[in-house]
Parts: C-alpha cells; sequence; structure tokens
C-alpha cells in the first residue's frame, strides 16, 4: 500500500475508532501492557480527539521491520504515542496507543 | 453500525513470525500479558492462518481485558498521621477539585516514577526524609494526632516499582510513602511548583474527560 498523507491519514484513523473497524496487533502472541486503549484505560472517543488536534510535523511513517511492503504510521501529541498501520480488513490495525514517559503507569493506576 | 467479530470470520493482520501479511481467523483464546502480569481467559483474538500465532485483538475483548486487568490488582496499605494524608489532600484538590481523594493514588504513583527516573530525586530525597520524619515526629509529639489508613489497589507493576524502591532506599514501604508526602508537601504546599501541578492537571483533564 502507498503512503497516505496527514490528512487523509487522520479522517481515516477517525472513521475507524467511529466505526470500530480496528484491531489491536498482539506483541509476539501476548497483550500489549502499554497500549491503553486494549484494556479500555483511555477511550476510542478520547484518542479520536487526540487524533484529531495532531498537527502535520507529529506524523511520520517508515516501512515495517518485518514486512517491509506494510507502512507504519506514528503520530506523536499531547503526551500521546500513537502507532497503527492502514490495512484492507480491519482499516487500522494499532500496534500502540500509549503515553509518552510515565504517564501511562499514572493513568494505569487511576481506575 | 461498529464491528463486531465472531469466531471463524477473516481478517489481516501482520505476522512477526511469518514476516508477511497474513490472513487470520478469529478464535477464542488465552492471552497473556506482555508484563508477566497474568492473562485473559478465552477471549476472541485472530490467529495467524499460516502458524497460529495470536496477532491481534478486536475491541469487543476490552471488557473482559479490563476485568482481568483489574484482578491483577495489588491491594496496598499504609498507616499515615492524619496530617499526612491532608497533605496529600491538599495537593489532590489543588490539581483537580473534583476528584480529591481519588487523586491520591496517581498522584504517589508519580512520585514513584520520579524517584524511579531521576537519580538527583532520590539521592535528595534519601537525605532529607529521615530530618523530616524528625521533624514530624515533634509535631506529633505535642498532642493526640489520630491515624488514617490509606489503601488502595496497584498494578503489578506499580507494586514491583514499590518493592525496587523500597530495596533502593532501605525503607519500609510506610516510609516510602511518607517521604513521598515530603515530596508532596514541599511542591504543592512549602515552595508551590509548577511542574508537578501541571503535569498531574494535565493527567487529571484526560481521565475526567
Ligand atoms: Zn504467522
Amino acid at each position: 500500500m502507498s503512503k497516505i498523507g496527514f490528512t487523509a491519514a487522520k479522517q481515516k484513523l477517525v472513521a475507524a475508532l467511529d466505526n470500530g473497524d480496528y484491531l489491536h496487533a498482539a506483541r509476539s502472541g501476548n497483550l500489549n501492557s502499554k497500549n491503553l486503549l486494549l484494556p479500555g484505560q483511555v477511550s476510542a472517543e478520547q484518542i479520536a480527539s487526540i487524533v484529531k488536534a495532531c498537527q502535520g510535523p507529529d506524523y511520520t511513517s517508515d516501512p515495517l521491520h518485518s514486512c517491509p511492503s506494510v507502512e507504519v504510521y506514528i503520530l506523536k501529541g499531547d503526551g500521546w504515542y500513537i502507532k497503527f498501520c492502514f490495512l484492507e480488513n480491519p482499516s487500522v490495525m494499532f500496534i500502540s496507543a500509549q503515553q509518552l514517559g510515565y504517564h501511562d503507569q499514572i493513568l494505569r493506576t487511576w481506575r | 453500525m461498529t464491528k463486531f467479530y465472531g469466531p471463524g470470520d477473516k481478517s489481516q493482520a501482520i505476522c512477526d513470525n511469518c514476516e508477511d501479511l497474513v490472513s487470520t481467523t478469529f478464535a477464542y483464546r488465552s492471552v497473556p500479558f506482555d508484563d508477566s502480569s497474568g492473562s485473559v481467559d478465552n477471549i476472541l483474538v485472530a490467529v495467524c492462518d499460516q502458524c497460529g500465532t495470536v496477532l491481534s485483538v478486536p475491541p469487543q475483548s476490552t471488557p473482559a481485558i479490563r476485568r482481568a486487568r483489574e484482578a491483577a490488582t495489588v491491594s496496598l496499605e499504609v498507616n499515615l498521621r492524619a496530617p499526612e494524608i491532608e497533605i496529600l489532600d491538599t495537593a489532590a484538590y489543588e490539581i483537580d477539585r473534583e476528584a480529591t481523594p481519588r487523586f491520591r493514588k496517581p498522584l504517589i504513583t508519580y512520585y514513584l516514577n520520579r524517584l524511579q527516573a531521576e537519580s538527583d530525586l532520590l539521592e535528595n530525597t534519601r537525605r532529607d526524609f529521615p530530618i523530616w520524619a524528625e521533624q514530624r515526629k515533634a509535631i506529633y509529639a505535642r498532642g493526640d494526632i489520630p491515624r488514617r489508613r490509606l489503601s488502595f489497589k496497584v498494578t503489578p507493576r506499580t507494586q514491583a516499582l514499590f518493592s525496587e524502591l523500597t530495596i533502593k532506599t532501605g525503607w519500609q514501604k510506610t516510609e516510602l510513602v511518607r517521604s513521598i508526602v515530603m515530596l508532596v508537601g514541599q511542591d504543592f504546599i512549602v515552595q508551590p511548583n509548577d511542574k508537578p501541578l501541571n503535569y498531574l492537571r494535565q493527567v487529571a483533564s484526560l481521565v475526567n474527560a
């Protein structure tokens, strides 16, 4: 799949969050404990609003190591680190939606 | 309509094992967390059609994961003198007027993480705490000061951080929590500091959104 521009990527990502058209990638067969969206410590709506607030410079992409035909995108905004790729089905595969630094651990203790 | 998967449904994922974009099939599996804090039994996941590795998890498995996460928590309890609880609550109130007692735990976790990450802070705290504790002792000797129980559930990871710091400092759990009370007092009462305040306000606004 070819590289997707920032505005289109943002739209696609927000739409996938709205429709639940996403999956969470497992890490070597395990649940990624840093992905706060996975146990619902942050909601899809909250991630969508963080994504909406991201600017062009917050957006980078690189081919995936283990599978270079797939482009991996990273959005960094408001202390968040959101890593994902676009597929056909699901439209979005979340590799992680985590907080930078120890933010994530504080959030995890919250509820 | 929101996507909802059933066993036998197909999707795609990237398999590190097969080093390829592969097709997957949904099935029920017990899946461990990657931080060795247990596993979640029988959740719907997508499995690699080529090698059988669990590759992805749908949002509909989130409630089960959340319950498992909560079940894996450990209780932490310490007895503190009432004024020390008041220090924590004063800071919590400053951060978020809505969520005072709820904010004790994130407040403590924040300082635990900083003590772990910032060696200067740990060193200064080790130096200052015994002096502070002596001063408190003198204050508490003036009258009958009640004790209050501070009790909360923490994740296995926070529990591990607690243990690590008690080893590093040579303190008991209660002393470690009290040293955090001292830091909170310094940052929020003695010499108000914007850094922790703004940071924790940001966290509070996010969780209360
Ligand atoms: Zn495979």
